[in-house]
């Protein structure tokens, strides 16, 4: 096995000491850490697929927010080759109110589905824990309301194809 | 004419086992036919074929190159019936008794593992392992004169991808201050939760804000579900699970990292490690497995016991030191030149040479 480097043997000897000064001041209390491990291993033997799902879902929400913004400048027109460059950053000028135009729909769109999905999943949160408490009204409620959501995306979707297809047309 | 194939229990897009055999299959079709078969392939892996489709004719004399991370009695099956003789190359097993509670059925199969490679040991005519650590894993289960070749390792595959554009934009975005990055799959010996800790530590006692991006497949959802929910649970701020991204992906947040972190209690290589080395992104570990071997003196390497507090003080350590993170850099470079994927090629053909 190769030996540290001197530089990280007094790295770790500082930071073996930084640790003991942060215990002793109190600012890692004491059992800090076994504390953080119970806390994880609590929430993991609650964890059934249910919830494993919805925080899926939870996550796929988050990460679909955090894409959901739409700019010119996320339009890649890069090349390697600078004829190619030239000609992407012409096309680019050319049709910059055509994408403009799209960019705004999207933007319209995507705000419109993240308001649909922001009151999905408490619902479907709500429908879990109904599931497993045995609340067959709340679940039956719930559904409908699941259902009239559902359809919602469905519209705004054939709408956005709609306003595509005309963006479209108008361009050529 | 030669037929070479090989033979793996799971195979991902991107994963590093998978891209090991992709790597390895190249140099074996220079010696004639070879194609990677696996039990489980992801979806989406197209060059990669089932293992139901392992043509069964003709196997006298037949030998397979078979990559064990794990047991499975198909692949158990076929090996045995339709090998005469096995090159085996060990990539190591996670320890089975960290996925009793999370996941049973991948514990039993881990243990199946370990079983499976004794019984197949007869017809092993070479054994290669990726690192010293699996190599003297193997050899507590019988195995003798076994090879170390890191073979079909490239740690610069990512280096040389044009980072995504729109991944690239994102962490623009979303990542404030200095990044530290995980890339590994979600299972419970790799412990996420540490690293949530850390941050939650780094940002509640240290007063560091870094941010943390969490990157690879949900192997056992569960690990890492729980982390982000113990993120969410605690306000733990600049936690990014990315989940599973692309090679480009990938290349986008290996080129804006300021740190790899892992709390790894186990591993055989870790090729993530490499590709951060590869990408001049100083590594912190536990001195745990093969990392000792794979990092040498180009990353800091914690005690096996070290927890979150450790961690965390090791990361604002780093973070004010720019000079020893440069030198960990230029280090991690030259340690790669011990993973030269050619040399490696050249010493697995040769070992096959030998037996072949």
């Amino acid at each position: 096995m190769p030996e540290n480097a001197d530089d990280l043997d007094e790295a770790l000897e500082r930071i073996r000491g930084r640790v003991e000064e942060r215990r002793e001041a109190g600012d890692y209390p004491p059992g800090l850490e076994q504390q953080l491990d119970r806390h994880y291993h609590h929430i993991l033997k609650g964890f059934d697929a249910e919830v494993e799902a919805i925080t899926a879902l939870r996550l796929a929400v988050a990460n679909l927010r955090a894409q959901s913004e739409f700019d010119l400048s996320r339009i890649d027109t890069w090349s390697g080759n600078p004829i190619k460059r030239l000609l992407l950053r012409i096309i680019g000028k050319l049709t910059i109110r055509q994408a403009r135009g799209v960019l705004a729909q999207v933007q319209q769109f995507s705000d419109a589905l993240d308001e649909v999905l922001a009151s999905l999943v408490p619902m479907i949160e709500s429908l879990a824990g109904s599931g497993t408490e045995g609340g067959g009204r709340d679940r039956s409620d719930l559904e409908k309301r699941l259902h009239t959501a559902l359809d919602r995306i469905g519209l705004l979707e054939e709408r956005l194809d709609r306003s595509l297809e005309a963006s479209d047309d108008r361009s050529v | 004419m030669t037929e070479i194939h090989q033979v793996l229990v799971g195979a991902g897009r991107t994963d590093a086992i998978t891209n090991m055999a992709r790597a390895l299959r190249e140099a074996l079709r220079t010696l004639g036919e070879s194609e990677i078969y696996a039990q489980h392939p992801a979806p989406g892996v197209d060059d990669v074929f089932p293992l139901d489709q392992f043509p069964l004719e003709d196997s006298a004399g037949r030998t397979i190159v078979f990559h064990a991370s794990g047991g499975d009695p198909d692949v158990f099956e076929l090996l045995n019936s339709v090998a005469e003789r096995i090159v085996l190359v060990f990539h190591n097993i996670a320890p089975a008794e960290l996925f009793d509670d999370v996941d049973p059925s991948r514990a039993e199969m881990l243990r199946l593992g370990w079983q499976e490679l004794e019984l197949l040991r007869p017809k092993v005519c070479l054994a290669i392992a990726d690192s010293v650590h699996n190599a003297e894993c193997l050899a507590g289960v019988g195995y003798e004169d076994v090879k170390v070749i890191a073979a079909g390792v490239d740690a610069y595959r990512l280096h040389r991808l044009t980072p995504d554009p729109p991944m690239w934009h994102r962490l623009g975005h979303e990542v404030h201050g200095p990044l530290l990055m995980y890339v590994g799959q979600s299972m419970p010996h790799k412990r996420p939760e540490v690293l949530v800790q850390m941050q939650y530590l780094l940002t509640r006692h240290v007063g560091r804000f870094p941010s943390l991006a969490m990157v690879g497949p949900p192997t056992v959802p569960v690990v890492n579900a729980a982390a982000l929910e113990q993120a969410r649970v605690l306000r733990v701020p600049g936690c990014l699970f990315y989940g599973q991204l692309t090679d480009a992906e990938l290349a986008a947040v290996y080129r804006r990292a300021d740190l790899f972190v892992t709390a790894s209690m186990h591993e055989g290589l870790c090729i993530p490690i490499l590709e951060a080395m590869a990408a001049g992104v100083p590594v912190v570990g536990r001195a745990v497995g093969a990392l000792p071997d794979t990092v040498g003196d180009a990353g800091l390497l914690l005690p096996a016991d070290a927890g979150p507090e450790m961690f965390a003080e090791a990361v604002g350590e780093l973070l004010d030191d720019q000079g020893l993170r440069s030198r960990m850099a230029f280090r991690g470079r030259q340690r790669l030149r011990d993973f030269d994927e050619d040399a490696a090629t050249a010493s697995f053909l040769e070992a096959l040479a030998g037996v072949v």
